[in-house]
């Protein structure tokens, strides 16, 4: 990875925050930087600082303006960014159990028709893939995961749906989604997993976070019940492993 | 029971406190009171915090009953012709005040004037627990206050226990008079570098209209468009409540509390934190201007503001009997001790 102090941009965002932007685009070594960053600010002592959130290319960086103001904040972080060369990225790796039955991806023919690839091609392409978690954003836990393989990149939907089940799984723009809760939704499903994403319980309520890897797990419809009905009764605990 | 119960529920009554701050990496909006000066001085007036959960009221405030042996409330916010009916008579029931409340009195606040929004605090707070350290509703994601909706009718809403303190009635000596029209002061940025120059000349020299599509997560200005000079869609980034978002309509959106976390169409300027509480005042309708100021002057108008705000705040003291507040008891009394600072209460933009 290319280390922080690669050129990043401050933006304004308000007289109480602003962003540190590395980049225009959706590239995973920006993010990773992005994660790295949030990471060094969040363990420096930073007056007034009130949160961060990462998202594809910046970090938001908002503080209590009575207590300091953009520029000393900037210079700070100006600052950290110059003594630090490399930051410990997440470890975190997930296996998401997912379905791949008809049911659950209502998109895979749609996906195969316009892809060229078959059904069970789509099915494999996603599930080999090992994501890179870009961001938490648009709901409440909801993941973007990164980068589809071109083989599967499809613009979206052209009648979003008013209705996708949570746990839906989808693809589209280059990315990979799962729908934490139902949700109105534009990207092609292409399975279901049984798995939590956001609980209001704890001090993590999102079960992802930028920076982490995941991979999704085919699962029997079977095994998707059982997992389901495990989750219900409070006796599910999430999969993390190192992957590679 | 130690409790009020809702006997009509308003247009949109929600109970916000001053937000869910540490989430939003969660993606978790902030949520919150639109207007958190008056909350801040709905709550002091009923002896709380600044930020103690009170219940929003939109256009139009509930009707309520007391099952409560006795209850402090004070509403703040907007101008409201309420009334108290205790057995056979009835109490007129205005803003910057508080009151005491007494089992079997109903209470109707009506519409809400000289602003949208108006907050009704009791003393002690209400008695629901938090999600991720806030009360406020979050009506999209459905969490946060009474099972993440709006009070309903034959809601009941439990009381916390109220502190001790005693049967005084509290009012303001400062008059507070929130500003609900004229200009609003923003930041340019971050995404500036997207519009035109006579663009960004249209928005800050133009009057705009706050649109029908105005609600807790934004509102829609009507007025010129605003064109785009690098096209409308950018790599989703984060944002903070004000922002001004101007999608390929090139309308602008001011975003408010429950806006989403990141957002993919570029924003041309963000309002500034001190002046949010007036967009959450005005409805469709009303007019905006916007004015540009530095980041660091921003800083500065805030820290204004706060102290403003900790003026009014300051002056709150026992009524008189035509309605006044007893300065002499003010000065005397044990209520206030040295300066008071808001700033350790409500730490949080």
């Amino acid at each position: 990875m290319r280390t922080l102090s690669d050129n990043p941009i401050f933006l304004p965002l308000g007289e109480a925050a602003l962003l540190v932007q590395f980049g225009e685009s959706v590239d995973r070594a920006i993010s990773e930087r992005v994660v790295a960053l949030d990471a060094v600010v969040n363990d420096a002592d930073i007056a007034g600082l009130v949160e961060t959130a990462p998202s594809f290319r910046s970090l938001m960086v908002q503080f209590d303006p009575l207590m300091t103001h953009s520029d000393a904040v900037r210079d700070q972080i100006a600052q950290l960014i110059a003594n630090v060369n490399s930051a410990t990225l997440s470890n975190r790796s997930f296996v998401l159990p997912a379905c791949y039955e008809p049911e659950f991806g209502p998109d895979q023919v749609d996906v195969a028709e316009q892809t060229g690839l078959s059904v069970d091609e789509v099915i494999a392409i996603h599930s080999e893939q090992t994501f890179h978690v870009y961001m938490i954003g648009f709901l409440p836990g909801h993941p973007y995961l990164g980068n589809l393989p071109d083989s599967l990149n499809l613009p979206r939907r052209a009648n979003p749906r008013v209705t996708v089940p949570k746990g839906s799984v989808a693809t589209a723009v280059g990315l990979s989604v799962i729908y934490p809760v139902e949700s109105p939704g534009g990207w092609n499903l292409l399975a279901r997993t049984p798995v939590p994403l956001f609980s209001t319980n704890g001090a993590e309520p999102a079960l992802l976070a930028p920076g982490d890897k995941v991979k999704f797990q085919p699962v029997p419809r079977t095994e998707f019940e059982k997992i389901a009905a495990a989750v219900g009764a409070g006796e599910w605990i999430a999969e993390r492993e190192a992957l590679q | 029971m130690n409790a009020i119960r809702i006997i009509e529920s308003g247009v949109s009554t929600t109970l916000q406190d001053a937000g869910r701050w540490g989430f939003q990496r969660f993606g978790v909006p902030v949520s919150g009171a639109l207007d958190k000066d008056s909350l801040a001085i709905a709550n002091h007036l009923v002896g709380n915090t600044s930020d103690r959960g009170a219940l929003e009221m939109r256009f139009l405030g509930p009707r309520f009953s007391v099952e409560a042996k006795s209850v402090e409330i004070a509403i703040c916010g907007a101008a409201i012709a309420g009334q108290i009916t205790r057995d056979s008579e009835s109490i007129p029931l205005v803003s910057n005040r508080s009151y005491w409340l007494h089992k079997g009195d109903k209470v109707s606040i009506g519409a809400l004037r000289e602003s949208t929004t108006a907050y009704l605090a009791v003393g002690g707070g209400f008695e629901q627990s938090s999600i991720m350290g806030s009360q406020s509703t979050d009506l999209k994601s459905g969490f946060g206050g009474w099972d993440g909706k709006a009070v309903e009718v034959c809601s009941v809403l439990s009381l916390s226990n109220p502190q001790h303190r005693s049967e005084a009635q509290s009012g303001l000596e400062v008059r507070y008079e929130p500003s609900s029209t004229g200009s609003v002061r923003v930041v340019l940025g971050p995404q500036d570098d997207y519009f035109a120059d006579r663009s960004l000349e249209t928005f800050l020299n133009s009057s705009w209209t706050v649109s029908q599509f105005a609600d807790r997560m934004g509102m829609r200005l009507d007025g010129p468009v605003l064109e785009h000079r690098k096209g409308f869609n950018i790599t989703s980034d984060g944002i903070v409540s004000g922002a001004i978002q101007v999608p390929g309509t090139g309308q602008p959106i001011v975003l408010l509390s429950d806006r989403q976390t990141s957002g993919g169409y570029p924003k041309i300027a963000t309002v500034l934190s001190c002046d949010l509480g007036k967009l959450g005042r005005l409805g469709p309708g009303a007019e905006i201007q916007f004015q540009a100021v530095s980041a660091v002057e921003g800083a500065m108008a805030t820290r204004a503001h706060r102290e403003w705000l900790a003026g009014i705040v300051a002056s709150i003291g026992p009524v008189k009997s035509d309605g006044s507040v007893d300065l002499d008891q003010l000065y005397a009394g044990n209520l206030i001790s040295g300066p008071l600072s808001l700033d350790d209460e409500f730490s949080v933009p």
